[in-house]
């Protein structure tokens, strides 16, 4: 009995011990997996965090950018914008678009508080205004923008008599001649090829061509290679013909076939809807700046359609422009006036009635000179037939195709030199960010 | 009557071992990696966020800068600036006009034009380990002739005074650790700064790194 007791006590004791050691180790192993969870959880939380701020920082600077904008687009919309802020929110961020002072009819310049950084002033030139977006998210830091704004300064047109931004096409012998005042002046310039299938121009000018140039201009010499001219873009003509839109809309209204029916005067800023179609009499425009035809513009016959608005007059129409007949589109000379076809090339059909396949053609009759300033066509081609003289520039957003008969001459005027394109848009002339 | 407890067995004690064996092995292995594995990241992310706060900063002295008031420069052997590139290329030190002499006060001219007031200057240096460089940024003050608020006198004359006089400060003003390279380039239509940040180590010490790139409008 005794030897079995003692026996008893030990087992006892020894089961005992294992089941504390099994039970160390697994709190040990647990408590070691729990920390190594625990680190591993807040490393990750703590870089998501750090990199969400980063984030945030660059998100309330969009916001504040976006406000800045915000601000430019309702000065641009409405010049007479009054002073005072919208408010939004972008990435989250809350922004507040501001107008601090809109000196843009203000006859001086003048101080105003610069609100990203108080007791202190902005100067405010006349025609110009004062920006500003702020944003923060969630109350944090605030960040500026400001800017001062002014209108977008004006597109400039290529110089010289003839550019293409593709080819110029040569097809018959024709004159393409200097300002009497300015010899010699007659540039011509493709972005692509000066193309001389026939008979070569004579050219009182030197000519270009970023391709090949096959016509040899006043320098006895062509130049290939040349470096390209410069034409505004497609947003900014879509900018320039929104601008001339609005601003004729604000004007007199009028339907196409009221301006077709003959011999009548325009005055003021003039919006037309509906194809222009003169066959007769002579319509006349003036004391305007912009005539925007929602249409095509034909003339034909005896009509005559003139552009006499002061300069800078601009005649935008949507549809193609087709002149010929003994009056056709003339302007004033010595005006750097503009037209300009928004259209393609009509191919083969054209909603004129004529044969021209070009966007803009210019057929005058033969002994006749037609003034007509700056003729672009945007995004087509510009052909010139007839047998007489054109006095302007020519344009095109594609090709020239010169193709007048015997006699028939393009006659640079240098005063298109200084035709430009107002968009309507405002622009930053300073800009900071706080 | 309590039962007799059997003995455990050798092949029993064997499995036991040889499984506890292989359960230790496994964490020896594992769990540095598992406790480094926070560090690692949090290291990754401060080398990040470091530079990505640098290229904030950047983006801003670009916006307020004008593409024909910056310069691109070598610093070695001596100090060496020309126009940028067309495209984003390796440069050890850049200069960008600047409106803003470091107070923030935005400072306009008579015709609601930046009044240029000097050059922000970036230039690579490598630390003191030799495994990547740091980021320095310093405002020299200069005169910038304008025309139209256009900047017409920072040429490779002007940047290369600025980068040496910037070069010459002390404490060298570290705007951000750890960057591999700098990459930076300017386009003429609209008028972008193309700027890139490598953030990370060089010569293959650590090969992880991580690309920034902007595309900023020049507003001025």
């Amino acid at each position: 009995m005794q030897e079995t007791s003692l026996h008893r006590g030990i087992l006892k004791s020894g089961a005992s011990g294992q089941r504390g050691f099994a039970m160390a180790f697994v709190f040990v192993l647990v408590a070691l997996l729990l920390l190594i969870a625990i680190l591993v959880i807040t490393g990750a939380f703590n870089a998501n965090n750090q990199a969400q701020a980063v984030g945030v920082k660059y998100g309330v600077l969009n916001s504040a950018e976006a406000a800045a904008n915000l601000a430019l687009n309702r000065l641009a919309e409405n010049p007479s914008e009054p002073v005072g802020c919208v408010t939004g929110s972008l990435n989250g961020a809350v922004y507040r678009s501001c107008l601090g002072l809109n000196n843009l009819s203000w006859p001086t310049g003048r101080l105003t508080p610069d609100y990203a950084d108080p007791g202190t002033n902005v100067w405010v030139p006349k025609g110009a205004a004062y920006i500003y977006g702020e944003a923060t998210n969630q109350g944090s830091r605030k960040v500026y923008v400001e800017a001062i704004a002014q209108p977008a300064p004006p597109l400039v047109m290529p110089s010289g008599a003839i550019n293409a931004a593709t080819d110029i096409n040569d097809l018959s012998s024709m004159g393409i001649n200097q300002d009497p005042l300015h010899p010699n002046d007659a540039t011509v310039s493709a972005n692509n090829n000066i193309n001389v299938p026939g008979a070569a121009s004579p050219v009182q000018g030197v000519t270009h061509a970023v391709g090949t140039d096959s016509l040899i201009g006043s320098d006895g010499t062509t130049h290939s290679g040349s470096a390209a001219v410069g034409f505004p873009n497609f947003t900014e003509l879509a900018q320039a013909a929104q601008n001339a839109k609005l601003t004729a809309q604000a004007g007199t209204n009028l339907s196409g076939s009221t301006v077709s029916s003959g011999t009548a005067t325009y005055t003021g800023n003039v919006y037309i809807n509906g194809d222009v179609n003169v066959s007769s009499g002579t319509v006349t425009f003036s004391t305007g700046t912009y005539v925007y035809i929602n249409g095509n513009l034909c003339i034909s016959g005896t009509g005559t359609v003139v552009n006499a608005d002061g300069g800078q007059g601009l005649m935008v129409v949507t549809g193609v422009v087709s002149s010929n007949g003994v009056g056709g589109y003339q302007t004033i000379a010595g005006q750097d006036t503009m037209l300009l076809s928004l259209a393609s090339d009509p191919g083969a059909i054209n909603p004129c009635g004529s044969s021209a396949a070009d966007a803009l053609s210019l057929s005058p009759p033969a002994a006749t000179v037609e003034p007509v300033g700056t003729v672009y066509a945007t995004v087509g081609s510009v052909q010139l037939t007839g047998l007489g003289t054109v006095q302007g520039a020519l344009d095109a957003g594609t090709n020239v195709d010169l193709n007048g008969g015997p006699g028939s001459a393009v006659q640079y005027d240098a005063k298109q030199a200084q035709t430009t394109l107002t968009t309507g848009t405002m622009t930053y002339t300073a800009y900071n960010q706080n | 009557m309590m039962k007799r407890q059997r003995g455990t067995s050798i092949p029993e004690v064997l499995t036991v071992t040889v499984i506890i064996g292989m359960l230790l092995s496994a964490m020896v292995v594992i769990v540095p990696l598992l406790v480094k594995s926070p560090l690692q990241m949090q290291s990754q992310v401060d080398t990040v966020n470091t530079a990505a706060i640098a290229l904030y900063k950047m983006r801003r002295d670009f916006s307020q800068g004008d593409t024909n008031g910056v310069m691109t420069c070598s610093i070695t052997p001596v100090v060496s600036c020309s126009a940028p590139p067309t495209t984003a290329t390796s440069t050890q030190a850049l200069v960008v006009v600047t409106d803003d002499d470091g107070t923030g006060v935005f400072a306009v001219d008579a015709n609601g034009y930046p009044k240029w007031s000097g050059v922000y200057v970036y230039w690579l240096q490598l630390n003191s380990t030799g495994t990547a460089y740091d980021l320095e940024r310093a405002y020299e003050p200069a005169i910038i002739k304008s025309m139209n608020g256009i900047p017409t006198n920072v040429d490779a004359v002007l940047a290369s005074t600025a980068v040496t006089a910037a070069m010459l400060i002390s404490p060298a003003p570290v705007l951000t650790n750890n960057i591999a390279d700098m990459e930076f380039g300017v386009s003429g239509s609209p008028s972008t700064i193309n700027f890139e940040l490598i953030a990370g180590t060089i010569g293959g010490v650590d090969q992880t790194q991580t690309d920034f790139q902007g595309n900023t409008y020049a507003r001025n």
